[in-house]
């Protein structure tokens, strides 16, 4: 099967770049792997979403109105794509921000507190890897070992030394991550 | 062209010396430029100066827009037409 | 893992294809959603650190096409890449091309138009790339990938068939594919080959006519004979060179026809369908000119009805039904000016249309 994944918040929020950490352990791994980014010429506090699939089969459509699992990063995305999680899947999100809560009942829903932790870390870049850890705990489709080798891959080199406290806030967000409900 | 050829012979042969030739950088096709224009000299002042300074096989002529499109019919080099 | 197989945006495979193929040169000018591919050959700097190919960012697209042109003509193996508006500008060049016969690769990542439009993907390019779009009586081979894959293999293939036939080839991507991220198997970097073809204006040698390439001939019987061989051609072409992809026909009373992006997310419908028992299938065309119209005949004996799935108001549409004579309900569906329909939003259409 082919997990399809979106991820929506606002441009900045390290959106696209978790999307493509994903995709490239997921490639390591042996899976194909598709990442779809929205672009346009917002950027930073713009909205951003980016789909990625992975798995075993041929990626058919990379443009898809309904997704297997969505992370939901800010609250505009919470109101356009908390419907589009496929009944039976996965809605995981960071309560930063956000005024409301979703409500679905037919899907598994997990918070992650990321933006508070790594704020309490005084570093807000790991939020999104943190994120990718709390995903990967609910959602496990790839190995850690291979989101650190996605890390060097993706990363510019001059920013390699910044990965073990990547890794770390990956281990921290596998930590935080709390069912709200699950099905 | 044969009758041209036997009338320089001809010439020749009455003592007269050859004091001009036409460069091998231009073609054996007769301009067909207007009387008093001035193309058909410097396609052949080009052409000699090219032959002279032996750098035929390192010219691309490039034949612009106008009457001179056309200048790959004389000039004896390799030639690409180019946009208007 | 093998370092050959890289996670790469399709723009950015365009780019890798060029140099390992051993393209001679690449002229550009940037506009999204292509820019990625003069970025990356200018962030790779092939000239200077790999196989000596030359990088340029020329002053506008016009400049590019016609930098084109004239290393075409000399036998050198030349690109460029735009996107809509871009590709509009370079049409005089590509008829130019056409008529001198000189192969080359144009790359054209659509947005959506007319005008200076969107930088949201589209397909509203397909007339203008199958049927001319500039002056005169020509035909470029038109190559629609629909994977990053085939965006990175589509080079070699490209400069093979426009060398083959002296004549310029279009890779039709999309904004979509130019912009997303998939796994590409990389081929072996070649060298870049220096001998030029017999034709190529390279400096004329003693033992050798002049070589010159136009494509005016003021004489209208020349320019007809001119004009009968570039025919001659394209029926060689349109015999030798149509290729197309088919997926889950054998059984499908119903088909659709979709190239690029749009043929991605018509897998995703036929998939859905084929799960309801409904018996949809897919053509895909690869060469969008030559068009594959015969194996359309042949499928539409046992079809009820075709849906043209494109990004536009209906262009690929009218290819469809003139290759089946109308004999069989096309219909089309699609989206405009960068909006991408979803499989969903297609497969819903598809039954209001034919069931």
């Amino acid at each position: 099967m082919n997990e399809e994944i979106l991820i929506a918040g606002f441009g900045g929020q390290g959106v696209l770049s978790m999307g493509k950490i994903l995709a490239y352990a997921g490639m390591m791994q042996g899976k194909e792997v598709c990442w779809m980014p929205s672009y346009g010429p917002e950027m930073r506090g713009g909205t951003a979403n980016v789909t990625v699939i992975i798995g075993d089969k041929t990626i058919y459509s990379p443009i898809l109105q309904t997704f297997d699992t969505i992370v939901i990063l800010n609250q505009q995305s919470l109101i356009k794509f908390e419907s589009a999680v496929r009944t039976g899947g996965k809605l995981f999100y960071d309560s930063n921000g956000l005024k409301t809560l979703p409500t679905r009942k037919d899907i598994s829903i997990y918070h992650i507190p990321a933006t508070a932790k790594s704020a309490e870390m005084q570093n807000l870049k790991i939020f999104n890897i943190m994120m990718l850890g709390g995903l990967l705990e609910k959602l496990p489709i790839v190995n850690k070992k291979f989101i650190e080798q996605g890390l060097y891959k993706s990363l510019p080199e001059r920013a390699h030394n910044m990965i073990p406290l990547n890794m770390e806030a990956f281990s921290i967000g596998a930590n935080i991550v709390e069912t709200i409900h699950e099905i | 062209m044969k009758d041209l050829e036997a009338y320089k012979k001809e010439l020749l042969a009455q003592g007269a010396k050859k004091i001009f030739s036409k460069t091998k950088n231009l073609t054996d096709t007769a301009f067909s430029y207007c009387g008093g224009c001035g193309h058909g000299v410097a396609h052949r002042l080009i052409m000699e100066v090219v032959e002279e300074l032996g750098i035929t096989q390192d010219t691309i002529g490039v034949a612009p827009v106008g009457c001179s499109v056309i200048a790959y019919e004389f000039m004896n080099i390799d030639m690409i037409q180019a946009a208007h | 893992m093998d370092s050959n197989i890289r996670l790469m945006k399709g723009n950015e495979a365009i780019a890798e294809a060029a140099i390992r193929h051993g393209v001679d040169a690449y002229f550009g000018y940037p506009i999204t959603p292509q820019s990625e591919i003069i970025e990356y050959l200018a962030k790779e700097d092939p000239f200077t650190k790999r196989n000596g190919m030359v990088v340029l960012q020329a002053e506008s697209e016009i400049a590019a096409i016609n930098m084109v042109y004239g290393a075409a003509g000399c036998g050198k193996k030349a690109m460029t890449s735009s996107s809509s508006p871009g590709i509009s500008l370079k049409q005089e060049g590509v008829s130019y091309l056409a008529g001198a016969e000189l192969p080359c690769v144009i790359v054209n990542v659509v947005r959506g138009g007319p005008g200076l439009g969107t930088i949201q993907p589209s397909q509203a390019d397909y007339f203008q790339s199958v049927k001319g779009g500039g002056h005169g009586d020509y035909h470029m081979i038109v190559l629609a990938p629909s994977t990053v894959q085939e965006q990175y293999d589509f080079v070699a293939l490209g400069f093979d068939l426009a060398f083959k036939y002296r004549t310029p080839l279009l890779i039709l991507s999309d904004g979509a594919i130019g912009q997303m991220m998939e796994k590409v198997v990389l081929s072996e970097e070649k060298p870049r080959d220096n001998t030029v073809p017999d034709w190529a204006i390279v400096g004329k040698t003693p033992n050798r006519e002049r070589n010159y390439i136009t494509s005016l001939f003021l004489d209208a019987e020349v320019q007809e004979n001119q004009n009968k061989r570039l025919q001659k051609k394209y029926t060689e072409i349109r015999q030798n060179e149509i290729r197309f992809e088919e997926f889950m026909t054998h059984d499908a009373e119903y088909l659709i026809v979709a190239y690029g992006i749009s043929a991605r997310i018509s897998q995703k419908v036929v998939e859905t369908a084929r799960n309801q028992g409904i018996k949809l299938g897919m053509l895909r065309p690869i060469t969008l000119w030559p068009f594959p119209s015969k194996r359309l005949v042949e499928l539409s004996q046992q079809l009820q009805g075709i849906l043209c799935v494109e990004m536009s108001a209906g262009q690929m549409v009218e290819d469809v039904k003139l290759a089946v004579e109308c004999k069989i309900p096309v219909k089309h569906y699609g989206r405009m000016g960068g909006i991408i329909a979803s499989p969903t939003e297609v497969f819903e259409n598809f039954k209001t249309l034919f069931l």
